[in-house]
């Protein structure tokens, strides 16, 4: 101690020795109580940087719905526009890619087909929108605080409905039925980061298309007319419209069916039939004529091709004048007597069913030779004004060609003539009406007696008139309207599900 | 004079230099054993704080992971199980010391013996932990949640 007393100078070293002690042992504790606070806020900003996550995943989840919301209003709207260009073709007239149940519903479907597409990659597009936020900055919720989130990437699989990714080569179900989409936001406090993967799963409707709740749209269809009558044979007035401005409503799709006109003075079969074009069908016109030579004959009558179209001569008109040789693809209703100077030979040699109607017949020599060829005779609307039938040496059917004839409008001794002396080859045959139940045709030889062996053979009685005339062939078409179903775009369900992985 | 030279200690300097040491003892003393005490009621403390801290953390880990879980109590100890790849699972620890339990709430089921089934994906789950060892009692109030996607 005495030592120590004498050396003052270690006063200061002393006590600067207990002060470094000290601040080691205070700097030690504080060490520790500084840890324990470290630790302490690591796991609180961690909590935040979980908080930050879930909001921003809690915010672009339900902005992607918000906007899948609208896109199903969208979609629905589309479909919508869609539909209404096959109502527009369904609508009078009625188009020709829309005409039949198989193209209408080729239509939908291929709607359908385009609707899911669209969605599919308007969804697609979202995803990509979602991933471009990737290279926007953070998102600052609040003010002031170090909180913040961003997406980190946002990806889309296209899956079937087993959940397997259509794209992946091994799976051979190539239907999408789900749109999955990864997104993964991530959420900051300070320093601390936590990712959250949020996964949308969206799901793409069987169909579009409502087909259980369809909207009616009238069209006019044509048809076969079920129910004919005399007066629809015969009763036919003639419109005013000249065949060539006819043509042109037809193209402009103004006209209705079946297309009728007035054959004027200057207009000829021929150059009608040339003026048609490719898709309008010579069967669907109907032509009037006041004077079938003027209209149909060249030089003379013979070697006429109708096309299939349909010739209404009327009563005044005399007919033809001297032969009706050859006459083909015919469809001629004469609203009068059909006078020929010398012979019809040799009708229908080309195969097509023709069909030629008249009230009266008069050939001055033969009536021979028909193919394919359906003859009425129908008399005329008063039943008291009788017709004529007169050949003058043979009368003969033959060859897949019928001669109908109504017995209660024909003269009697005309018709027991052709009784007598009506001949019938190959597969001709007579068809004949009447509305008295015990009056019959029968055919008989030279002394009047019945051989009721060719008359069953050759001869057939029509129940009724309607069933009369479309046995001997004659069909109109009419215009009818016709509601036609058209389905209605569906809902887009909420097929939208919300996974997230921590 | 010489005798009356007093270099020793006198009686009375010895009895004030033992008044004054044992009262200096006594509150070296005093303040040594509060401070023992205080240190050991703080790791106690310690240790039942970080015990529930690592109770919170499981559970909240188990939580945001699982589609299910359940959560009981056996012998002084919690048991939480987790579904594994198959769907089941089997009830583990989660700490291996034993508290009682008594007064804690999970998710409304205050019943310590039965097992308590969680959603998280449907419902939040309230906890009320109360842990109690060695007359040391803790009681925790909090909240284990995820993002609802499968809300009811």
């Amino acid at each position: 101690m005495k030592k120590l007393n004498n050396e003052k100078g270690y006063a200061l070293v002393i006590v600067l020795l207990i002060i470094v002690l000290f601040m080691g042992l205070a700097a030690t504790f504080m060490a520790g109580s500084l840890n324990h606070a470290k630790q302490e806020k690591v796991v609180d900003t961690g909590n935040q940087a979980v908080a930050a996550a879930e909001m921003g995943t809690i915010y672009y989840s339900s902005d992607f719905e918000r906007e899948l919301k609208l896109l199903k209003e969208e979609m629905q709207q589309e479909t919508q526009l869609k539909l209404n260009e096959l109502i527009a073709c369904i609508e009078l007239p009625l188009g020709v890619t829309c005409d039949n149940e198989l193209e209408r519903t080729a239509w939908e479907e291929k709607i359908d087909r385009e609707m899911k597409e669209l969605y599919v990659q308007k969804i697609l597009e979202k995803s990509n929108e979602l991933d471009a936020l990737k290279l926007a900055g953070e998102e600052n919720p609040f003010d002031g605080e170090q909180v913040q989130y961003h997406v980190k990437s946002a990806t889309a699989k296209k899956m079937n409905a087993g959940q397997k990714d259509v794209d992946d080569i091994l799976i051979s179900d190539k239907k999408v039925k789900w749109v999955e989409i990864v997104l993964n936001v991530e959420g900051k406090a300070i320093d601390n980061q936590k990712e959250l993967k949020a996964i949308f799963q969206v799901e793409i409707p069987d169909s579009f298309l409502d087909s259980t709740e369809t909207r009616k749209i009238n069209t006019i269809v044509i048809t076969e007319d079920e129910d004919l009558t005399y007066n629809k044979v015969f009763s036919l007035t003639p419109p005013a419209i000249s065949c060539a401005d006819l043509v042109i409503a037809v193209r402009n799709k103004t006209a209705e069916a079946p297309y009728e006109c007035k054959a004027q003075a200057n207009e000829t079969l021929k150059q009608f039939l040339a003026s048609l074009d490719n898709n309008m069908e010579p069967k669907d016109f109907r032509v009037f004529t006041d004077d079938y030579a003027d209209f149909v004959c060249e030089k003379n009558c013979n070697n006429t091709d109708f096309q299939g179209i349909n010739i209404v001569v009327s009563e005044s008109d005399a007919g033809a004048p001297n032969n009706m040789n050859n006459l083909v693809n015919a469809n001629l209703f004469i609203s009068g007597k059909l006078s020929v100077g010398n012979n019809i030979i040799n009708l229908g040699k080309n195969g097509e069913k023709q069909t030629i109607v008249v009230k009266e017949l008069d050939v001055d020599v033969n009536l021979k030779n028909m193919y394919n060829t359906n003859f009425l005779v129908l008399g005329y609307q008063d039943k008291t004004k009788k017709a004529q039938i007169d050949w003058k040496n043979h009368i003969e059917v033959s060859n897949h060609s019928n001669f109908c004839i109504d017995l209660d409008r024909i003269n009697t001794d005309d018709l027991a003539r052709l009784e007598r002396e009506i001949a019938f080859s190959d597969s001709g045959h007579l068809i004949y009406y009447t509305e008295v139940a015990e009056k019959n045709f029968v055919l008989r030889d030279k002394h009047g007696r019945i051989n009721p062996e060719l008359t069953s053979i050759y001869v057939t009685r029509a129940s009724d008139y309607s069933t009369f005339l479309e046995n001997c062939g004659i069909s109109m078409k009419e215009s009818k309207i016709v509601p036609i179903d058209v389905s209605v775009p569906e809902p887009i369900g909420s097929g939208f599900g919300l996974e997230v992985e921590y | 004079m010489k005798s009356l030279d007093e270099k020793g200690v006198s009686l009375v300097e010895v009895l004030a230099a033992l008044l004054l040491v044992s009262i200096i003892a006594t509150a070296a003393w005093t303040a040594l054993s509060i401070g023992m005490k205080h240190t050991t009621a703080e790791t106690s403390k310690t240790e039942i704080q970080q015990d529930a801290n690592i109770i919170i953390t499981k559970l909240s880990a188990a939580h945001r992971q699982n589609e299910a879980y359940s959560i009981k109590f056996e012998g002084g100890q919690l048991m939480l199980k987790t579904p594994d790849t198959t769907g089941a699972g089997v009830f583990k620890r989660v700490l291996d010391k034993e508290y009682d339990y008594t007064g804690t709430t999970i998710a409304g089921n205050s019943d310590l013996t039965a097992e308590t089934f969680i959603e998280p994906k449907k419902n939040h789950a309230n906890i009320h932990l109360n842990l109690t060892k060695n007359g040391r009692n803790l009681s925790i109030q909090t909240t284990l949640t995820r993002i609802r996607t499968d809300r009811p």
